[in-house]
């Protein structure tokens, strides 16, 4: 009975595999975090190699490998876009022609001249594979399922529903009427970059007013059950330099130069599109409610990385329980794609929870070589120790390093690649913006909080293990923790259980028996443009290039002052 | 002797196709897509606008998302 | 260790022209990696390459591949991926030149038993003349190189004559060539570290013309390389080139799984090395200050895959003066006639 399949995006952004093993995912990884070059497009692999290397495997003895879309639908959607804009098309047609001739109508063969693989590829549509990367892990028996993201092949958003192994997608909305894209457009134009500074924009959210919602809610049309078309004269989505037209600069003023200061018109402009993407999700998740009369609901596409509308859908949409794939995005469609093969086709049974923790581990003689290599003065610790340790450089208002066991897949640090602070510290927001991180001041921190004592300072009561929800910060707690409680009083949040990472679990708690507070600040491991940090190198480069005050590489500690 | 002749005739392809591509993609934009354009427009200009959904909603009827092993096999 | 100067970021001395440290105590050769600019991870070779290569030839000759084994840790581990991760068609092949210890082919035996693989043993004491030579007349000739021009002639015969394609070897990153794979087998004797080394084996070798023993004995690796090449397309890899593991891992592994041990006495540390190692050591200290294990540890040092204090404390050569007569007598010298020469 076939079990083994290889999971993969690639192409537009975000390249990742997976690997998939009787029906359980064994490993998991981004492309950009073994490249060192931030949302890495091209075909992954070193994280197949990596993946395949997790299993025990080589590709020979898989029995499939799967994409995460239909190459040619996407094709001729891509085609049929250049001829609905011809002739202002041309500048996007150059440019993506040679791409597309090059290697993307041809993965089978890529897959055998690259990894020696000749078996069967098979090709699962992309909206499908965010459905079952949603569903598929959630642990729910029967759920609904609401996707969104940039576009697909032509779909943009679909909602539906899942049942044992069977997943059901009723209804699409389609390209061009995009709520990524959408989110994307008003991203670039306030300077930042495509899918990079999505989030950014939600973080300046909450500094502004939704003074421009009226022209958003305009532009969008939206329909009571949450559909909506997109006024196609603000936006050209094949244009050479900007995704928007005059139109929509005549509508929001002048657009913003990268690292261009934000001001109280960018603030706003950000509320607004914040709002309306709240508004449509929620009137999709009530409407979905409505319909489908269950209890779950599960999410997926890269729209579910905004974690504000997310809590807005658990508190107000009327479902019970949300779901939200850690990888939410397309590198979460790989995972999809393969879970969509093992269960729906193979009809292998579902598994356990899902765990983020599906990326490379080193050894410690690793570790301790990448530290030597580097010529740091550092200490190997028991874990106890280590623990106690790492929770005292805190309250002394070090900013450490923390690199443990496997890495995370998905966009967020939780707790295995991840720059540690203090939250009571009103100092530390600013010193790790300036010195560590070198991004904008405005940038929020999250915390990870010991998941049974999460209620008592935040307004939530369900886990929230992904960082993908942002409840408020109750009022009484907020001045005790100032550096993760963003301008508006949320944050967003981990839960950290002890079974699902004891060694983060135990340093948390640490933290809390010296100082009586049950969190840390908890931001990703990389500097600004970069991708996370993989192996102890990396961990080792970033840790000498900026502020950090010490370094923990697995039992290894390394301070600053000590090498100096 | 060999290694210099493949270096050459690396940069041979090089320069046809620095040439012979943006020639060509030219040609596929302006004679090809060009010429569809004119003729959708004059014969179906629904292609060009798009299908339009039911009153009272933009969401359309989802189609090919429960495919069967073969369906898996396409690429569309 | 006492001697000469060392780097002190890698294990090689002071030893001009080819080796010079600066003011700061750093040798020219890790100056010159730390002005390399950063790897390209994108350029690192992946297992995929590896089996690319294996699936270009799997099951179109009788065997696969021929495996080197030395009993050594990195060769059984190679053995051991051949095998079960990537399931070839294998035959083990292990050459003795009358110094291999009992614990090296103890190793050997266990491994392919437990694989179950076809296994060749060759041993032949035709190199004890050329190694008494080196030692008589006081050669500053390296005994290892001119065993292993030897050891790889043997093995691309081997692999003509049992049609193998694929020559599969343990060597590690350190003793990975710079040029590409597929065209050399050994470390790449053209750097400066081996200048002195690869001039007085040349040397020596050219001395042999007109030998009746020893007289088509091959110069050069390069030339066995060549000759090979025109009876029978082989290609030489190890599989430790495209693998991430690092040492520890594999040998965890092969303990487990093949009852590997460490053998009780080899030269470095923790090594599976012949007992003529320690004379070939010992006089390539004496003649040169280091050895081609000083060159390998100090590439792994500055790939950051071995740490300076591994590598001094595996290094360290206090050698048994009684260890060193007993395999010269074996060879008909004594340690003295070196000296004498």
């Amino acid at each position: 009975m076939p079990s083994r399949v290889l999971g993969l995006s690639a192409h537009y952004h975000d390249a990742a595999a997976c690997l998939m093993q009787e029906g359980r995912l064994t490993a998991a990884a981004h492309e950009e975090r073994f490249t060192r070059r931030k949302s890495d497009a091209e075909l992954p692999l070193r994280a197949l190699n990596y993946c395949l290397q997790e299993g025990g495997i080589t590709a020979p003895d898989l029995d499939a490998a799967v994409f995460y879309e239909k190459p040619f639908l996407k094709f001729a959607r891509v085609l049929i876009g250049h001829l609905r804009s011809f002739p202002r098309s041309y500048p996007s047609f150059r440019r993506a022609l040679p791409r597309w001739l090059q290697d993307r109508l041809s993965l089978p063969l890529t897959l055998k001249s690259e990894l020696g693989f000749s078996g069967r590829t098979y090709f699962v549509k992309h909206h499908l594979a965010h459905a079952a990367a949603a569903f598929l892990p959630s642990g729910f028996t029967e759920a609904a399922i609401l996707t969104a993201d940039a576009v697909g092949e032509w779909a943009t958003l679909t909602r539906g529903r899942g049942s044992g192994s069977r997943i059901r997608v009723e209804s699409e909305m389609c390209f061009p009427d995009s709520l990524g894209l959408l989110y994307t457009a008003v991203t670039t134009f306030l300077g930042f970059a495509a899918q990079e500074g999505e989030g950014t924009v939600m973080g300046l959210a909450a500094y502004g007013k939704p003074a421009y919602l009226d022209r958003f809610r305009a532009i969008a049309a939206a329909r009571p059950d949450g559909s909506f078309a997109l006024d196609q004269s603000y936006f050209d989505f094949y244009g050479e330099e900007r995704m928007y037209t005059p139109r929509f600069v005549e509508a929001f003023g002048r657009p913003y130069a990268p690292k261009a200061e934000m001001d109280q018109r960018a603030c706003d402009i950000a509320a607004s599109l914040q709002a309306l993407t709240e508004e449509i999700l929620l009137a999709l998740a009530r409407d979905l409610r409505q319909r489908t009369k269950l209890d779950d609901l599960c999410l997926g596409g890269g729209v579910f990385l905004n974690c504000v509308a997310n809590q807005r859908i658990l508190e107000e949409s009327g479902f019970k329980r949300i779901f939200v794939q850690p990888a939410a995005g397309d590198a979460g469609g790989a995972m999809g794609a393969a879970a969509f093969v093992s269960h729906c086709l193979w009809g292998l049974p579902r598994g356990g929870p899902l765990s983020p923790y599906l990326g490379p581990a080193f050894p410690a003689s690793r570790c301790r070589r990448a530290l030597a290599a580097a010529g740091l003065t550092f200490r190997e610790l028991p874990e106890e120790k280590l623990c106690r340790e790492t929770a005292k450089m805190l309250t002394e208002g070090l900013v450490v390093g923390w690199v443990q066991g496997r890495m995370e897949v998905g966009p967020r640090a939780l707790g295995n690649r991840t720059i540690l602070g203090d939250p009571r510290n009103p100092q530390m927001k600013r010193f790790l913006n300036d010195r560590v991180k070198h991004r904008e001041e405005f940038r929020p921190f999250a915390p990870a909080v010991l998941a049974e004592e999460a209620a008592d300072y935040f307004e939530l009561d369900s886990p929230s293990p992904f960082m993908l929800l942002a409840p408020r910060v109750r009022p009484q707690k907020r001045a005790a923790i100032p550096a993760v409680t963003h301008e508006d009083g949320t944050a967003r949040v981990q839960t950290v259980a002890e079974a699902e990472n004891p060694r983060f679990y135990r340093l948390i708690k640490a933290f809390r028996e010296l100082t009586g507070v049950p969190m840390v600040v908890n931001t990703s491991f990389n500097r600004r443009g970069e991708p996370i940090v993989c192996t102890p190198e990396d961990a080792v480069a970033v840790f000498k290039a900026t502020a950090m005050d010490a370094l923990v590489v697995g039992e290894f500690v390394a301070r600053r002052e000590e090498h100096a | 002797m060999l290694e210099k002749l493949k270096a050459f005739n690396r940069r041979v392809a090089a320069a046809v196709q620095a040439v012979l591509l943006p020639a060509g993609l030219f040609s596929a934009y302006y004679l090809g897509l060009g010429l569809t354009w004119i003729m959708v427009r004059l014969l179906k200009p629904s292609v060009l606008r798009g299908p339009r959904p039911p009153d009272g909603t933009f969401w359309r009827e989802a189609r090919d998302y429960e495919p069967d092993e073969a369906d898996c096999l396409r690429q569309s | 260790m006492s001697g000469p100067r060392l780097c002190s970021r890698c294990v090689l001395p002071h030893s001009p022209p080819e080796i010079a440290l600066d003011g700061e105590g750093v040798c020219n050769l890790c100056r010159e990696h730390e002005r390399r600019p950063p790897a390209d991870p994108r350029g690192a070779l992946l297992e995929s390459d590896f089996v690319k290569i294996l699936e270009a030839h799997r099951g179109k000759h009788e065997f696969d591949c021929l495996v080197m084994c030395s009993g050594g840790k990195d060769s059984t581990a190679a053995l051991y991926y051949a095998v079960r991760r990537y399931k070839l068609k294998v035959l083990a092949f292990t050459f003795d030149h009358g110094f291999e210890t009992e614990d090296a082919m103890a190793n050997v035996r266990r491994a392919v038993e437990r694989l179950d693989v076809p296994f060749l043993t060759y041993r032949s004491t035709f190199m004890h003349d050329m190694f008494a030579r080196i030692i008589k007349t006081g050669a500053p000739a390296v005994i290892c190189h001119v065993c292993a021009i030897w050891y790889m002639r043997l093995t691309y015969q081997m692999a003509a004559r049992f049609d193998a394609p694929l020559i599969i070897a343990g060597w590690t990153k350190g003793q990975m060539t710079q040029q590409p794979v597929l065209t050399k087998c050994a470390c790449n004797a053209a750097g400066p570290e081996y200048a002195r080394m690869g001039r007085a084996t040349a040397e020596f070798l050219a001395g042999l013309e007109g030998d009746p023993k020893y007289g088509d004995f091959p110069r050069s690796i390069e030339s066995v390389v060549a000759q090979a090449a025109k009876k029978h397309k082989c290609l030489v890899l190890s599989p430790h080139w495209f693998l991430p593991y690092e040492v520890e891992e594999y040998v965890a592994l092969i303990q487990k799984e093949l009852g590997w041990q460490y053998p009780r006495l080899s030269y470095p540390a923790q090594t599976t090395n012949c007992a003529l190692n320690f004379l070939s050591v010992h006089w390539a200290l004496k003649h040169y200050g280091y050895t081609h294990y000083h060159v390998e540890m100090s590439k792994l040092i500055r790939e950051g895959l071995l740490t300076r204090a591994e590598a001094l404390a595996a290094l360290r050569a206090d050698f048994d003066p009684e260890l060193l007569q007993r395999v010269a007598r074996q060879l008909g010298c004594a340690v003295q006639d070196q000296e004498a020469a």
